[in-house]
């Protein structure tokens, strides 16, 4: 004795309508697998550690408690440019003697007054390369 | 399966509305309207990297370069999925299956899931990583060995 495929279709349909699921008796795809899968970009992108404070947000925080928070790597930054700044100044000074000696240090100046020129200017455009805002 | 497809209610309810998404989102082409590049000539790689750090771990280039790929992947992740949906959808038409799947290849190839490689947050290094900790295997050991990873004893039997 067997059970008309009817029979079995209809009892299919009310177990797809109780569960929620879709009926599909012929088992088309229906590509339904795609939908059902979980988004996983979120986890994905969370993957590596967000920068969550910064030292400047933590003197921030700080400042209306009158503490003072020390940046050690700003102060380093900072030594770093000022011994830039003395160095340009020096040899600012050695190109200026230099040019004093000679009347006219475009026209007719020896090798090595411009060879000293050329180095101020290198020098000068590194310390403005190191003087702006990070 | 053609026959299937014309005869069945279901899929001519599905064609109807399959139709106007494919004019709408999909697009017929026309001849008249000028030829666009491809997507991904056209886009820049570095309009996917932030503007500013926003990383806490090592940084270097290849391991921005993997974030950013997430970070595009997690904002185009719906409509790879729902054009996936079309691709594998047997009962629409095939030319809305096809122009489908020439979307899904013609996007940005950052916003693809296999360009995502899991990377050392320690060194940045690509090979080795164990994924529990992300962390190469020889960082792994260093911060086992220092005791920085709760619950990991170096094991001899």
């Amino acid at each position: 004795m067997s059970i008309p495929r009817a029979r079995l279709l209809d009892l299919m349909r009310a177990r797809c309508e109780l569960f929620g699921t879709t009926f599909n008796p012929e088992g088309i795809r229906t590509g339904n697998k795609i939908l059902r899968q979980r988004l996983k970009g979120p986890a994905l992108a969370s993957y590596y550690p967000r920068k969550l404070v910064t030292l400047r947000d933590f003197r921030r925080e700080f400042e209306p408690l009158q503490l003072e928070v020390d940046d050690e790597a700003e102060q380093d930054r900072l030594d770093h440019i000022a011994a830039l700044v003395t160095f340009r100044r020096h040899s600012l000074r050695i190109s200026q003697s230099n040019i004093s000696q000679s009347e006219s240090p475009w026209e007719g100046s020896t090798k090595k007054e411009e060879g000293s020129i050329r180095r101020w200017r290198c020098v000068h455009s590194v310390s403005l390369l190191y003087d702006g805002p990070r | 399966m053609a026959p299937l497809h014309r005869t069945s209610p279901i899929c001519a309810t599905s064609d109807r509305s399959t139709g106007s998404q494919a004019t709408l989102h999909v697009g017929d082409d026309d001849d008249d309207a000028p030829r666009r590049l491809p997507y991904h000539h056209t886009v820049k790689m570095s309009m996917f990297r932030a503007k500013k750090l926003d990383l806490g771990c090592f940084t270097n280039v290849r391991i921005l370069r993997d974030h950013s790929k997430r970070k595009a992947f997690e904002a185009a992740e719906p409509e790879r999925q729902a054009l996936r949906y079309i691709i594998r959808n047997t009962l629409l038409p095939a030319r809305t299956r096809a122009i489908a799947q020439l979307q899904l290849t013609q996007m940005h190839c950052y916003t693809r899931p296999t360009q995502i490689r899991n990377r050392c947050i320690l060194g940045g290094k690509g090979r080795g990583i164990l994924r529990d900790f992300k962390m190469s295997r020889y960082n792994f050991r260093m911060q086992a060995l220092a005791g920085n990873l709760p619950g990991v004893k170096k094991a001899s039997w």
